[in-house]
């Protein structure tokens, strides 16, 4: 099994894991334009309704599968583990892609690009990086783009911001055609941090 | 009816815990000739390229060289290091002795590499590849490639590998790590034709050891350099930072 493969599977698996651990109830509904509590750290504010699914420290809301658009919310993931899993950088293995508290925004960009690309997609491409605020905190976005296996591509951005030490990232994608352009033409989620 | 075929008999028939060990066997050895066949095959195209680059006039011992690099890459490999037994291809070691044994028959038999169409021909992708490799994140094969690379490498190819050498100490952040950035970055800006982005790496490197003067002063030649750079925002936002923090400072 490819390196690629394997981590294709461990994030299916990390995936099973969080909607297993989800399991308080059935997946959750966003309610239109009502302030939503997300991952214990945001205050979202939707003008449409998503599933959501929760764990401790991940959401992932979607409206029409998670194939077709989908937003990932990770929080508080800690210096020197990897920005997508739970493995964290050893002496047997510095190199891979993990946070490291006070990285530059040019850096996270580079190693959240890598954690996509570890993910098992190609061609994942960043642009745009940019200075945004949410609430009163400096964050930094940028677009992301990338190839899946049956032939899809991929459309989104990646919001993300260091509070506490700790790196919290928003990631929004969907497929080129039809659902990205869909989501842009007005179905824009706004939030800010709840505690920053 | 073959071995593997009353393997999978026994197992299917015995039903015990024992047998599904049998069948699990009886799998990793189907699994294992089938790669040993496309070894095989690969050993063959390895002959065959061979004798038609050489029919074309090309230096008969280039090809061990390839894989001579390739193997001192393999060498460098620190984690995720190839099964033999899984392997689709043979191995490394194997490959570059097996042509260079060939190449001693053939000596004298044609003096081209092809090095300029080669260069032409991969030109637009350089630095895109160097790109790829960083973001496997294998640094000690990296720096292999790169330590290849800079022998070979003329004009802003250099500066390029000098600046992705930057690139590999600034994320290591190995012991020392800072200094032998900075020291690779400049390299490459003393070459015609650098990548701007060198200054605005080299100001992150400088931000990093907590050096905000000199981090601005990179951020404003990066933006008089490429005053349409899509991270215009990102590096103002870190150069105002700076800034405030250099008046603080004082």
């Amino acid at each position: 099994m490819r390196i690629n493969e394997r981590w294709a599977v461990r994030i299916l698996a990390a995936g099973l894991i969080m909607l297993v651990s989800a399991c308080g109830g059935p997946p959750g509904i966003v309610r239109p334009n009502e302030p939503t509590r997300v991952t214990r750290i945001y205050t979202a504010t939707s003008p449409i309704e998503w599933a959501r699914y929760k764990s401790f420290n991940a959401e992932l809301w979607t409206i029409d599968g998670t194939a077709l658009n989908r937003i990932l919310w990770l929080t508080n993931i800690r210096d020197k583990y990897h920005v997508f899993g739970s493995s964290r950088a050893t002496k047997r293995r510095p190199d891979g892609p993990f946070y490291r508290t006070g990285m530059d925004a040019g850096e996270i960009e580079s190693v959240l690009r890598d954690g996509i690309t570890g993910m098992g997609v190609a061609n994942v491409k960043t642009t745009n990086l940019q200075p945004v605020t949410i609430g009163n905190l400096t964050a930094f976005r940028f677009d992301v783009s990338f190839d899946v296996g049956n032939g899809l591509h991929y459309l989104g951005n990646l919001t993300f911001f260091e509070r506490r030490k700790k790196l919290n990232l928003i990631w929004y994608s969907a497929p080129a055609e039809y659902y990205h352009p869909g989501f842009a033409r007005g179905r824009s989620t706004t939030g800010r941090p709840a505690n920053p | 009816m073959n071995a593997l075929s009353i393997l999978q008999l026994v197992a299917a028939s015995a039903g015990t815990r024992d047998a599904y060990d049998i069948f699990d066997v009886s799998q990793l050895v189907a699994y294992a000739s089938l790669y040993k066949y496309s070894r095989d095959a690969e050993r063959e195209s390895d002959t065959e390229g061979f004798e038609r680059a050489v029919k074309l006039g090309y230096r008969a011992d280039q090809g061990a060289l390839l894989w001579q690099g390739l193997l001192a890459e393999d060498n460098a490999r620190d984690r995720n290091k190839p099964s033999g037994i899984f392997a689709t291809h043979p191995a490394t070691e194997e490959r570059m002795t097996t042509l260079r044994e060939a190449a001693e028959a053939f000596a004298n038999a044609g003096s081209r590499t092809g090095e300029e169409g080669y260069r032409s021909a991969t030109e637009p992708f350089f630095a895109s590849w160097l790109d790829d490799e960083m973001g496997r994140r294998h640094y000690p094969q990296t720096i292999v490639l790169l330590d290849r690379l800079q022998e070979r490498a003329t004009g802003s190819h250099l500066a390029w590998v000098d600046y992705y050498r930057g690139e590999l100490f600034r994320k290591r952040r190995a012991g020392g790590d800072d200094k032998r950035a900075i020291d690779a970055y400049r390299a490459a800006m003393r070459i015609s034709g650098y990548p701007p982005i060198a200054h605005r790496d080299l100001g992150y490197m400088y931000r990093t050891i907590q050096q905000p003067a000199l981090a601005a002063s990179e951020w404003r030649e990066y933006l008089k350099l490429k005053p349409d750079a899509a991270d215009r925002a990102t590096v103002k936002h870190y150069l105002a930072e700076a800034t405030g923090a250099a008046h603080a400072n004082q």
